[in-house]
């Protein structure tokens, strides 16, 4: 079950509350937790890149211990600088006691996998089969959708692995697993990142990023006032040059 | 990397001076000194700029998801910078009005052979509905279109987005008269240009008394000069020959002489118009052989001057 132990740490779950609610929309309070979770996504996603550039990954095939154990200890390592930083636990009532969620690559089903956090005695108990109405009921829609999104992107190659009969433990192999996990990251990011804006914008009457240009095809959140002026300053730029050109 | 944000970069790249304006500034200055009867010098630069700041902007609204006016989006198409004309091409995507055709019409006159391309695809796309684009794709020709649709960054050929200069007909021996090189009407053997003139007016000028052909009198001599007899001559010594490397040779002979039957048709070509008036121009002074065509295209309201290089 390594397979399982390195997706809970490639994907983890934010440090949520432990109790159980029905899905419910993210609240402005909730804003610095989910940029939190959103650094954290970023590192991680660039860990995993970095790891992918090791040659060393494109040759071996049964290193896959080496590479959770160097991701566990890179993402240790960057979440207790971060708390150490704020002086305690980041954020959030879970401190880390959350369950993480995984894919099942070895079942056709290629279902969602929950891991609970380990008990009092340190033990990881062994993960359950999990859905994505678990996770919503868990975490609130922005955390809860980019989580999703990030197991149905391994979900979904997963299935086309099953679909094209090919080798589902193709997957073990570490640089292909790293492969489709930093594109896994990618996609839930993005999520994250539009899951922000919008809470941010609709919700919270946030005074916008003065970015002009979104990064990899992130949404940024521009001001409805930035965004008329911006049409303004469009529209002319186009008179001038209509007015230029007619000469 | 997206096409468009590597023209922005190319535009950053090449700019060897900074204009410290802002956006709204450097409109109000353009237009103060480039829509006045006298343009400045510093036009050229200042809208080259310009039109590099509205990509951008446009590309922020875009990736907003915030909608784009049609007028802006013409202006767009109309853009010199060819990745402004690019952007608002896809951003156009259909011909809708009048004001949309002209400007599809003159984004198939650009500069840039991408542009160029991507304006003649959507042209080809939306012809049936709009007669003046199906006059103008009658002309030119349609090699090169992108079969991934108007967006050439599948091609990976980033030469096609260079400007060329556009032809003159100083460079193929005429006189110079007012009229514009139109490349969507142009073929890589016959480069056209128009003009508003009536033909006599140009004729006047470019064949200054030279003696022209109807289009029919054309045909009519290069069906008599075309000489079969060679060609018979071979067809009858192939008759009974059984040797293979000997039927080989007979008819590479054949076909060269066909080619050299059929030379006098080539001038055919340069025949657009029946009404217009054609002659032939000497090989000389790095100039090949070439047929003059003035003639009259009703559907486009324009004289054409076209001129047939020949081989």
């Amino acid at each position: 079950m390594i397979f399982v132990f390195l997706l809970a740490l490639l994907a983890p779950a934010p440090r949520g509350p432990d109790t159980v609610n029905p899905l419910h929309d993210c609240e402005c309070k909730d804003l610095p937790r989910l940029f939190e979770e959103l650094m954290e996504q970023e590192k991680l996603r660039d860990t995993c890149q970095e790891y992918l550039k090791k040659p060393k990954i494109n040759e071996e095939l049964l290193t896959i211990k080496e590479v959770s154990e160097a991701l566990s200890y890179r993402l240790n390592q960057f979440v207790s600088s971060r708390r150490g930083a704020q002086g305690g636990s980041s954020s959030g009532s879970g401190g880390g006691a959350a369950p993480a969620f995984g894919t099942d690559f070895l079942h056709e089903g290629c279902g969602l996998f929950k891991y609970p956090p380990k008990d009092a005695d340190g033990n990881q108990p062994d993960p359950v089969p999990s859905s994505p109405d678990e996770v919503r009921a868990q975490e609130c829609s922005a955390i809860s959708e980019y989580l999703i999104d990030h197991e149905k992107y391994h979900q979904d190659r997963c299935k086309e692995r099953f679909k094209k009969g090919g080798d589902p433990l193709s997957i073990l192999i570490p640089s292909n697993y790293l492969k489709e996990d930093c594109a896994a990251y990618d996609t839930g990011i993005k999520r994250l990142r539009a899951e922000i804006a919008k809470l941010s914008r609709e919700k919270c009457g946030w005074q916008g990023s003065t970015k002009k240009y979104k990064q990899g095809g992130f949404a940024v959140v521009p001001t409805p006032d930035q965004i008329d002026k911006l049409k303004d300053t469009v529209k002319q730029q186009a008179n001038a040059l209509k007015k230029g050109a007619a000469k | 990397m997206n096409p468009l944000a590597i023209g922005l970069l190319l535009a950053a790249t090449i700019q060897s001076h900074r204009i410290t304006l802002d956006d709204p500034a450097l409109a109000a200055t353009y237009e103060r000194l480039c829509a006045a009867p006298q343009r400045a010098a510093e036009c050229p630069w200042l809208q080259r700029e310009l039109e590099v700041r509205l990509l951008g902007n446009l590309q922020a609204l875009q990736s907003l998801d915030q909608p784009i006016d049609r007028d802006v989006v013409r202006v767009a198409v109309r853009g010199e910078f060819p990745f402004l004309a690019l952007f608002g091409l896809l951003q156009m995507n259909t011909i809708d009005s009048p004001e949309d055709e002209a400007a599809v019409t003159w984004a198939m006159d650009h500069p840039s052979p991408g542009v160029r391309r991507a304006a003649r695809q959507m042209a080809r796309q939306a012809q049936s509905g709009h007669p003046r684009l199906a006059a103008l794709l009658q002309w030119g020709s349609d090699s090169g279109a992108n079969p991934f649709g108007l967006d050439p960054a599948e091609s990976e050929d980033w030469s096609i987005f260079m400007p060329e200069e556009p032809a003159t007909l100083k460079a193929f021996g005429l006189p110079e008269v007012a009229a514009l090189y139109r490349p969507s009407m142009s073929t890589d053997s016959m480069p056209v240009f128009t003009t508003t003139d009536r033909p006599e007016k140009v004729l006047a000028v470019l064949a200054k008394g030279r003696q022209t052909q109807g289009a029919m009198e054309m045909q009519e001599q290069a069906m008599q000069t075309i000489d079969s007899s060679e060609v018979e001559r071979i067809g009858k010594e192939m008759e009974g020959v059984t040797d293979q490397a000997k039927m080989m040779e007979l008819m590479t002979k054949l076909n060269e002489a066909m080619l050299r039957m059929n030379k006098p048709a080539e001038k055919l070509q340069s025949i657009r118009d029946p009404e217009g008036r054609y002659w032939e121009l000497p090989a000389g002074s790095g100039q090949p052989k070439r047929i003059v065509g003035v003639g009259r295209d009703e559907a486009l309201g324009v004289t054409t001057i076209s001129v047939l290089l020949l081989q």
